[in-house]
């Protein structure tokens, strides 16, 4: 896999090692200045630090001997104590001076020496006090100044340090210069190879960028002259070989739309042609076609005004039928009530038969119960005759009571009113027989009169019933003769329903034929526009195959700029 | 050819790195031939030589390079340079404070800084000598304080003067010893120095024994000059209580002088431990002359098997060393010694090491005071 085989890659490489260029010198240039900064800090606080450690170690021993002194001159335990810390405490300030880093072993000895002479001096000054205290002060002042010869190696060695750590720090120091000036310029060599590495990274950055685009370039500028012949170009960035890729793709695709063009555009001019003819063709036919649309138009119509004729003539059958019809249904509705008097009447005279029957029978009845009625009014005339006779001895009777009644004077009272009552008695009795005979008159005279009714009416009903008889035989006939018409006018009425029913039928088909008629008419009509727009189009298209055939021939001339 | 010889040789002298085949090399400082270093030297021997026997460290013998430094700081940064040009993986010793502080340095500034385990160093300013530094053996804080306690706790004195050796030790010692007494309310009637194996005292033990005050006499110093000092004091007749710190150890030798002097002690050769009878017993077998290991003879041979635990868990680098050493006790085990269990704390002391109290009785050195 290439790395740097795309131009982002490139990019990013070259602008990456420069900057990791810039990163390097930078870090360089920092890391000296803080190395020379730190060497510089370290060299300056060990030197501050040791010059104080010398000035405490030695002002500490200074210290120390003037106590050792002071002893001798007014010996005291205080004294003795303080000439024991002070001694303690420079020996604490040489073991930390020891301690100091980067000692040499010349240090280290000449350490070891301070410490030796420190100790021989207090040593000494210790024997001093010793003498003091025994009183011994010639001995005492012998090892005092026994004390003096390693207090003065104490301090010659002590600047001998001194000097010795001056040398190392002024060493240091100029070790540090030189690093400093050897980082310099190693800085400065840094900086030559970052420009130099730098310059080449953005030339053959920019050439390995530049190169393939001038190739793209010339690519396009021969495509925008129309050559689309393939192209050779070189390896190039992955970006630029996708373009370069594309380019090709287009010039391909563009050599076969072109070749296709002109392919197209001969094939357009011909179709052209061809679609001109046609279109004369089609003109001519639909001329024809609306000459024939007419014709069928017009017999079309002439249908539809027959159709209307026949129409006329259905709707007047129609109508006779329905008046038919309408005159059998009123025949056999008159028929029906006719059939239906006449059967009515037959019932009646059937029943006036009957009733004349009846009527001769309670006349003849009525004649029975006449004579019966006379015979018993002639005897209640017989009672009555009777009751006359009970009245006249009713007054008889009455007449001895009233005279016993008389002749018993007082104890007659009871016949006194017996006889009363009898008279009351005969009194009514004689109001009723009077009243009752002459009720029995009337009633004689009514029965009379009533025989001589009935005898009246027995005639006239022989004579009823005879006609009566006659008239049933005539209604007879009249009911059979109606029933026999209003079957046929039924069978009229059927006649005319199904007379009307085909009227119904052929209207119907006379409608569809109207409307297929109008449907006729109106197709023809479209049919018309239409083949009238087929002869409009017929010369669009023509119109247009002569465009198109223009538009062929510049096609053609266009694309024969193209290089293939 | 010669670029190459002279890269290698750096880089030997930078990584103090050995053959990785060859034998392991290691450091012995210290006053080798007066009668505290001798023993040191023996033990040092006798454990090397147990290790080779059984077959080195990981195959590799190690070996000793011996440089004397007579107890002279001088010396003692002349031997530092030189075992570090050697190329030495470590160093044992040195033996007495001053020497270890002067040597340190140069120790600590080579390329890659030589780990330093002295036996006997016990002056309070050695854990401040660098990181590079480890002792086995308690401080002169702990032996002046547990003087001082002995002195008011076990003997019931509480006023007495004190002879100090005007060198580091003696200083640490004098000062321990004072600050604890008189927090114990004792009195230093008088703290006086001196110098040298052969001091004259005798201004001082004339006042003392002119003030009549003075309950004990401390001698902080070492045996030799403790010696001198006892019989410049019985030569007064100044029949005081001697005692003093771990320097006196093998007063005994001294005979009728020594007799009832007390010391202090990080170790005793009549300790009842296994590791430590087993100890004496190879020493007494191995050096018939010699006579008993000291404190510093023992560190000693301990100092040499805990360097080869070290090498075998970390690497036979300065550096690997150092590293080890520093966490021994935390990430490495404890390592159990003829002196006690060795555990560094955060200071390349050791994490707990009791001080003991021995009296010379009938000229054997015998157990005083347990801690």
């Amino acid at each position: 896999m290439n790395l740097l085989g795309s131009l982002r890659n490139r990019l990013i490489a070259g602008l990456g090692l420069l900057l990791l260029l810039f990163l390097a010198l930078v870090a360089a240039g920092i890391g000296s200045l803080r190395a020379v900064n730190r060497a510089v800090s370290n060299e300056l606080a060990s030197l501050v630090s040791n010059s104080a450690l010398v000035t405490d170690l030695v002002g500490a021993v200074a210290d120390e001997v003037r106590a050792g002194e002071a002893y001798l001159a007014t010996p005291s335990t205080v004294l003795a104590l303080e000439f024991l810390r002070l001694g303690d405490s420079s020996h604490a300030y040489r073991r930390r001076f020891r301690q100091v880093a980067g000692l040499s072993a010349d240090d280290q000895s000449a350490l070891n020496r301070v410490e030796s002479n420190q100790a021989r001096m207090e040593v000494a000054y210790a024997r001093a006090h010793a003498f003091r205290d025994l009183g011994h002060l010639d001995e005492a002042r012998t090892e005092a100044a026994a004390a003096r010869a390693p207090a003065d190696s104490f301090v010659a060695d002590v600047r001998s340090l001194t000097r010795r750590q001056q040398t190392r720090v002024s060493a240091s120091i100029a070790a540090i210069g030189r690093r400093a000036r050897q980082r310099e310029v190693l800085v400065w060599l840094l900086l030559a190879a970052a420009i130099g590495l730098g310059s080449g990274t953005a030339w053959v950055t920019v050439r390995s960028i530049e190169t393939p685009l001038y190739q793209l370039i010339e690519a396009a500028r021969r495509f925008g002259e129309g050559d689309l012949r393939p192209l050779e170009l070189g390896t190039m960035p992955a970006e630029l070989a996708t373009l370069a890729r594309a380019m090709g793709s287009m010039g391909t695709r563009l050599r076969t739309v072109i070749e296709s063009v002109i392919r197209e555009s001969r094939g357009i001019g011909m179709s052209a042609s061809d679609l001109s003819a046609m279109s004369e063709e089609l003109a001519a036919g639909s001329q024809e076609i609306t000459r024939a649309i007419t014709a069928v138009t017009a017999s079309a119509e002439r249908q539809v005004v027959e159709v209307r004729g026949a129409d006329q003539v259905i709707a007047a059958w129609r109508e006779s039928a329905a008046r038919d019809a309408t005159t059998a249904e009123r025949v056999v509705a008159e028929g029906e009530q006719a059939n239906a008097l006449a059967q009515r009447h037959r019932d009646e005279l059937a029943v006036a038969g009957r009733g004349l029957a009846a009527l001769r029978q309670a006349v003849q009845t009525a004649g029975t119960q006449t004579r019966e009625l006379t015979r018993r009014a002639d005897a209640v005339a017989e009672l009555l005759d009777l009751a006359r006779q009970l009245v006249s001895q009713s007054e008889v009777l009455a007449l001895n009571a009233a005279v016993e009644a008389a002749r018993a004077a007082g104890q007659g009272e009871g016949f006194s009113a017996i006889a009363a009552e009898t008279r009351r008695l005969t009194d009514a009795s004689r109001e009723a027989t009077a009243r009752i005979a002459t009720r029995t008159e009337t009633l004689k005279e009514q029965i009379a009169a009533l025989e001589a009714t009935r005898q009246a009416i027995a005639a006239q009903a022989l004579k009823v019933e005879s006609t009566t008889q006659r008239s049933t035989v005539a209604l007879a006939e009249i009911a059979r003769a109606t029933e026999t018409m209003r079957e046929n006018a039924m069978q009229v009425a059927r006649s005319a329903s199904e007379s009307r029913g085909i009227a119904g039928r052929l209207a119907e088909l006379r409608e569809r034929l109207e409307a297929d008629a109008r449907e006729n008419v109106a197709a023809n009509e479209s049919v018309t526009a239409g083949a009238a727009e087929q002869s409009a189009a017929t010369g669009e298209i023509a119109t247009a195959a002569a465009g198109l055939l223009e538009a062929s021939e510049r096609l053609a001339a266009l694309v024969a700029e193209f290089k293939v | 050819m010669k670029r190459v010889c002279a890269g290698a040789i750096a880089l030997c002298l930078v990584f103090g790195c050995n053959s990785p085949q060859g034998p392991i090399r290691i450091g012995l400082a210290g006053p080798l031939a007066d009668a505290v270093g001798r023993p040191m030297r023996l033990a040092a021997e006798m454990a090397v030589a147990e290790i080779n026997a059984g077959g080195g460290i990981e195959g590799r013998p190690l070996e000793l390079s011996e440089r004397d430094d007579a107890g002279d700081p001088d010396s003692a940064v002349q031997v530092a340079a030189d075992l570090t040009r050697l190329g030495v993986v470590a160093v044992i010793g040195h033996v007495f404070s001053g020497t270890t502080l002067a040597a340190a340095p140069i120790y600590a500034d080579a390329p890659a800084p030589v780990p330093v385990i002295t036996p006997s160093s016990s002056a309070p300013e050695v854990a401040q000598a660098g990181n590079h530094v480890f002792r086995l053996c308690p401080t002169d804080l702990e032996h002046g304080a547990a003087l001082a306690t002995w002195i008011r706790s076990g003997l019931g004195l509480d006023r007495g003067a004190v002879l100090y050796l005007n060198n580091p030790y003696g200083r640490g010692i004098r000062q321990a010893f004072v600050t604890r007494l008189e927090a114990m309310g004792g009195v230093v009637i008088e703290s006086d120095p001196y110098l040298g194996a052969t001091p004259d005292v005798g201004p001082y033990l004339d006042r003392i024994a002119a003030s009549g005050t003075a309950q004990f006499l401390v001698v902080a110093g070492n045996r030799e000059d403790a010696t001198v000092i006892l019989t410049q004091a019985r030569a007064r007749g100044i029949t005081l209580p001697v005692l003093g710190g771990d320097g006196l150890e093998g007063i005994e030798a001294a005979g009728s002088l020594a007799e009832g002097v007390y010391a202090t002690a990080a170790y005793l050769p009549g300790l009842d431990t296994p590791e430590n009878q087993r100890f004496v017993r190879a020493y007494r077998a191995r050096y018939p002359e010699a006579g008993a290991p000291n404190q510093p003879a023992a560190a000693s041979y301990d100092a040499v098997y805990l360097l080869r635990d070290v090498i075998r868990a970390r690497g036979a680098t300065r550096r690997d060393i150092r590293e080890g050493l520093a966490v021994l006790g935390d990430e490495l085990p404890p390592h159990q010694g003829v002196t006690g269990v060795l555990a560094f704390d955060g200071r390349g002391g050791l994490a707990r090491m009791p001080v003991l109290i021995s009296v010379i009785r009938n000229g054997d050195v015998a157990l005083a005071k347990r801690p």
